[in-house]
């Protein structure tokens, strides 16, 4: 029984999923989910609810592929799914048409003429109810009664969504304003409802001040809603910009961009809870969006992809969208791919706070990119939740209201009440509270896409979490670069350090292993240059072991995680040769991956020519080196030679 | 509710088979693995709170395994959401914990044979012993006693600025490694990193069976792995963090075989451990976690000595009522110092293991110190050597060095003759040096040959060449481990495997009882 409705559960969060991927109509996807509707009618209800939710939820230019999929749904299978959405109809379609722009107003009108003409499957009666359809007619007659109206209007030109302006033109007939009672006939506006609309009145102030009126709306709703998790990224976005705003001159170009953020905002704010607009909207139909920096994100991202990151990509990518990084050009044919473009606002160089988000939100899209690229998934997801922390970072920054990890921890523990002299008691005993329990787990709410490891959302953990992530990055670019370049797994090649001796052990700190560890930072940027492998850079030089730490002749590597080796030329008859600078004997290795024979550990003397036989043990080298240097810098790195 | 399930295996035949270039020692790897990418048959299941799903996989088998929905773990370690994970020779438990929903977690599954069995399983096998055993078995009380023991080490290390040192004791095979890796686990979610301190030689906790080592654990362990432990530094990247351990040479991996000697190394490493707890504050918050091997109150002097070497503050029983009432009564002297004995009953799903999956698991983690993991593999490095540049010590077993003491019960009667206060003098130890005798632990090789050395792991000290001191030999700890793999009494050579690519750096090694069939 119970593993009869896990089955359901499953197979409704996989439908929640499908639908989160439903960007544009794809066919496929299409006819894949009304199938699966069709075989599910026993959940119908519970289908049919997704779909709804996802209809309300989700951006303006993604409302479109789930009507078309709720419109299958409803023709090809009829029964119980039309009849289940009965009087809800005339909201569902209402509420998107004034959502979305003018195009998809387009389709969605054709959508309605086809359901007039669509009879209930098996049946004779309508598809939907009779009066139902009439508000949905009256609706539609009203509506393109004040878009007739607007269209002299000098602000109507933002109807146009071509290349390059399609998501700025979303909000261009300002539907945001209309005050929707659900269940109710709205009352379109028959004039532009936005006020202020010349451009002399755009400030910094008065955005501010519309962010003001925002903010508080939207988290009283997130008090309402508190597990709604775009809302809350909807006020981190609103945060953000307002940190901008406070402390930034802007152009008046980048005060548009940024209004029609605002806009855009606005409207998913309103539109997923039909309540009315805050008034004192600076509002300015933008015909020119100025993209600060505009980067063509080819489509393939979607299709390079597996499912399931694709899908958290496509979350990330909503996020993005909603907080105005992410342009998003769609051309409404069903199954054409959507274009993107990335804007990154130019503007941040004082205040710290916004600095550093503006360079993590660069990498984490630079990453993006990357991933997309080079097919890296996984990355993408990582850096979705990246983002997000970012963002809850701002937020915490304006709010000041996350509880640390570490003070959770704390109270729970005092709550606890561990009696010291009689342990065997709790042990026995206790009763695990959930809240306890999710010290283990909920409590660190972000989880890692690749390997599990559970981060606060507290500074400290935001911080962990970002370090964990780029050395992720960097682990698998340099695994896969290992790889690919030498074409197959034998590439790699590592071998297993020696473990260290006692007194090195002891001085040892395992942060030096972390990816929290700034010295993983410090070689990441320097792939060419040699430097002393982590563990032997932990370890403390003593006076008298240091010449013979092993690990210091065979710790040395390339960044890049190599050994360094000197190729012996082919003409070489000798192939037994020595260090100059400790004289010792160094015999020639061949490596069967490249066919050469080598002078393992070793390094051609600096300036020395193709056929020299002058090397150095590296060790010996970065030694002498440093002994050259002022001070004894552990962590002194040279340049390597070109040989 | 425990309903048992076998599940046949689909054929899998690999178009490629992938060896490692430049090893054609036939040594299969982990990238001999049959991957079927085409007609994979996932198995969904659905684990439910609270309860762990028990699968044992044959060392010829693989499981790949994704966890679809909720949160899954293995011993307290998390696994990751919709990443595909392999398994291959262990036994796990998967494990739903209680969550606010408690709804479980779904997992979804699939099996394979590994490439460079499926010729070689000539012994008229109908392929059922690679076949996978699993079922679900629901484990609310125990779990729950572990978490509580949890809290009880964390109010601990929130109280103080010590954290708690913990030896768990326990029969062979009560649960005992499984209990101290979900209690790193946790701590390491609490930000702590504890040490975790392997004294039972029979299993190699980031080195080889017959070791020794006390390893902070400062990140996840990789479940994946061989006993789910993970990697130790390399001289690249590794896919997870690694570990540093400090590791002692035992060289059996029954604790009684030379219980001098294990004595002896336990006193060691406990001042290794205690040391770095004086150095690292972190570590020091945390606490050490001690892992024994099967002892009981026969073996009290070892209890008192492990007790004593890592001040020992609490000890858990896993399993054995009659050895908790009989320490409380032998440690009511502890009363300044508190010692807290604590028990805890014996998980029902600890698995069996028997003798040749315990062998199969030690030659499975040999390879691994070797080759590295799936994820991480490594390349280890052949090379000849002469014996005459070598120092060769080999591990004296009790019943050489007395033969009368090997008939005597374990551990009973027999306290060594050993001047603690002088092992444990480093920086002036020369009061006695010269008496100080090796007998009882190591004896040197003079004449090295294949009988000896066929097959054996050869620990590699610390020690600089030509160090002739028996009291370093004693103190030094292992810089790593060489394999020989042929040995000619002719020219008196052998050929080794090294971890690390290039010559010997050090030359005094000691052979040890641990074999090695590639
Ligand atoms: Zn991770
Ligand atoms: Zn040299």
């Amino acid at each position: 029984m119970a593993v009869f409705d896990q089955n359901k559960a499953d197979l409704l969060s996989d439908f929640e999923q499908s639908l989160k991927e439903l960007t544009f109509p794809a066919l496929p996807v299409i006819e894949n989910l009304t199938e699966i509707a069709r075989e599910n009618t026993d959940v119908a209800d519970k289908i049919l609810q997704l779909i709804k939710t996802r209809i309300a939820k989700s951006i303006p230019d993604h409302k479109l592929a789930s009507l078309y999929l709720f419109d299958s749904i409803v023709k090809k299978i009829g029964p119980p799914y039309n009849i289940l959405v009965g009087d809800e109809i005339f909201e569902i379609y209402s509420n998107s048409y004034l959502l979305v722009n003018d195009k998809t107003r387009q389709r969605l009108s054709n959508l309605f003429e086809t359901w007039k003409n669509t009879k209930s499957k098996g049946s004779n009666s309508p598809l939907f109810p009779r009066n139902q359809m009439d508000k949905i007619e009256r609706f539609l007659q009203q509506a393109n009664k004040s878009k007739s109206g607007n269209e002299g209007d000098a602000y109507g030109s933002g109807s146009g969504s071509g290349p390059g302006s399609g998501f700025n033109t979303a909000s261009s007939t300002a539907p945001s304003s209309t005050h929707t009672t659900p269940g109710s006939t709205p009352s379109l506006p028959n004039k532009p409802m936005l006020m202020d609309h010349s451009k002399s009145t755009l400030t910094n102030a008065s955005l501010i001040k519309d962010i003001d009126t925002l903010i508080p709306f939207s988290q009283n709703k997130l008090r309402n809603n508190p597990s709604d998790s775009k809302l809350q990224e909807r006020i981190n976005a609103l945060s953000k910009l307002r940190t901008l705003l406070a402390s930034q001159n802007m152009s008046v170009k980048e005060l548009q961009t940024i209004q029609d953020r605002l806009r855009n905002i606005m409207q998913q704010e309103f539109g997923s809870s039909g309540s009315s607009t805050p008034t004192g909207m600076n509002t300015i139909p933008v015909q020119t969006p100025v993209p600060v920096v505009a980067t063509t994100i080819h489509s393939s991202l979607s299709s390079s992809t597996s499912p399931s990151q694709s899908n958290i990509a496509n979350e990330f990518f909503n996020m993005l969208i909603a907080s105005g990084l992410v342009k998003v050009d769609q051309s409404l044919i069903p199954g054409s791919h959507p274009k993107y473009e990335l804007k990154f606002p130019r503007i941040i160089k004082t205040g710290s706070v916004g600095n550093s988000i503006s360079s993590a939100s660069n990498s984490a899209l630079e990453r993006l990119l990357y991933g997309a690229k080079n097919g890296l998934t996984g990355e993408i997801g990582k850096t979705s939740s990246n983002m997000n922390n970012i963002n809850n970072n701002t937020n915490t920054n304006t709010n000041g209201g996350v509880v640390g990890f570490e003070t959770l921890k704390n109270i729970e523990l005092n709550k606890l009440n561990v009696d010291p002299k009689n342990l065997q008691k709790f042990i026995s005993s206790n009763k695990p509270s959930s809240v306890s329990i999710s010290l283990l787990y909920d409590s660190k709410p972000s989880k890692c896409g690749t390997c599990g490891k559970r981060f606060s959302d507290d500074e400290n953990g935001i911080q962990k979490r970002r370090l964990h992530l780029d050395w992720h990055f960097r682990v698998n670019k340099r695994l896969s670069s290992n790889t690919s370049t030498t074409g197959g797994k034998g590439g790699i090649i590592q071998s297993r350090n020696w473990y260290l001796d006692g007194y090195d052990w002891v001085k040892f700190k395992d942060e030096n292993l972390l990816e929290y560890s700034t010295n993983g930072a410090d070689s990441a940027n320097a792939m060419n240059s040699l430097s002393l492998s982590s563990s032997s850079k932990a370890s403390t030089p003593t006076p008298g072991s240091n010449s013979n730490n092993p690990n210091s002749i065979d710790g040395l590597l390339l960044n890049d995680g190599r050994v360094p080796f000197v190729v012996i030329p082919t003409n070489e008859t000798n192939m037994i040769n020595k260090c100059q600078i400790c004289q010792d004997q160094i015999n020639a290795t061949y490596d069967d991956d490249s066919g050469e024979w080598r002078w393992v550990n070793c390094i051609k003397a600096p300036g020395e020519g193709k056929n020299s036989r002058k090397i150095f043990h590296a060790t010996c080298f970065l030694e002498a080196n440093k002994k050259r240097g002022a001070d004894g810098d552990l962590n002194v790195k040279v340049k390597r030679e070109k040989i | 509710m425990k309903s048992r399930r076998q599940h046949l295996l689909s054929p899998f035949i690999s178009a490629a088979m992938s060896v490692i270039p430049g090893f054609s020692t036939g040594v299969s790897t982990d990238s001999d693995i049959v991957v079927d990418s085409g007609s994979k048959k996932f198995t969904e299941l659905h684990i439910p709170s609270q309860s762990e799903w028990r699968v044992e996989i044959p060392f010829q088998t693989v499981l790949k395994l994704n966890v679809v929905s909720g949160i899954a773990e293995i011993y307290g370690t998390e696994l990751p959401n919709n990443v595909e994970m392999t398994f291959s020779g262990a036994k796990i438990s998967i494990y739903a914990p209680q969550t606010e929903s408690n709804t479980g977690c779904t997992i979804k599954y699939t099996t394979g044979i590994k490439k460079s069995n499926q010729s070689g399983m000539s012994s008229g096998s109908n392929g059922s012993e690679n076949e996978i055993t699993e079922y679900i078995s629901e484990e609310e009380s125990s779990m729950v006693q572990n978490i509580n023991l949890h809290f009880v080490l964390e109010s601990i290390r929130q109280q103080t600025n010590e954290g708690p040192r913990v030896m768990v004791i326990g029969n062979s095979q009560s649960g005992k490694t499984s209990l101290l890796k979900t209690l790193a686990a946790y701590a390491l979610k609490m930000d702590r990193s504890p040490i975790l301190v392997n004294l039972n030689p029979q299993e190699g906790v980031y080195s080889l069976p017959g070791s020794l080592t006390a390893t902070p654990i400062s990140d996840m362990f990789e479940v994946e792995s061989t006993n789910g432990w993970g990697n130790t530094t390399t001289s690249g990247v590794t896919f997870h963090n690694p570990k540093q351990p400090i590791v002692k040479n035992y060289g059996f991996e029954k604790f009684n075989e030379n219980m001098d000697l294990y004595k002896y190394q336990v006193s060691k490493l406990g001042v290794a451990v205690m040391s770095r707890l004086e150095e690292d504050a972190e570590v020091r918050q945390s606490g050490v976690l001690v892992d024994t091997p099967a002892l009981t109150i026969k073996d009290f002097t070892i209890i008192e000595n492990i007790v004593s070497d890592f001040e020992i503050n609490m000890i858990v029983v896993i399993g054995n009522e009659r050895l908790v009432i009989e320490l409380r009564k032998k440690f009511r002297h502890k009363v300044n110092n508190p010692l807290n004995i604590v028990k805890l009953t014996k998980s029902g799903g600890v698995v069996e293991v028997d003798e040749a999956f315990v062998r199969n698991l030690q030659q499975q983690t040999i390879r691994e110190y070797f080759y590295g993991t799936l994820k991480s593999p490594l390349s280890p490095y052949n090379t000849n050597i002469d014996f005459k540049d070598l120092v060769i010590y080999k591990t004296v077993e009790s019943s050489e060095f007395n033969p009368s003491l090997a008939f005597l019960p374990s551990g009973d009667d027999f306290t060594p003759e050993v001047d603690d206060s002088d092992m444990m003098d480093e920086g002036n130890g020369n009061r006695k040096s010269n008496e100080f005798s090796l007998d009882k632990y190591y004896s040197k090789v003079e004449e090295p040959d294949a009988s000896l050395l066929s097959n054996t792991i050869l620990a590699i000290t610390q020690l600089p060449a030509n160090d002739k001191s028996a009291k370093n030999l004693m103190n030094t700890s292992v810089m790593g481990y060489a394999y020989v793999s042929d040995v000619d009494d002719a020219k008196k050579k052998m050929r080794i495997l090294l971890p690390v690519p290039g010559t010997l750096p050090r030359n005094i090694l000691i052979v040890t009882g641990i074999r090695y069939i590639e």
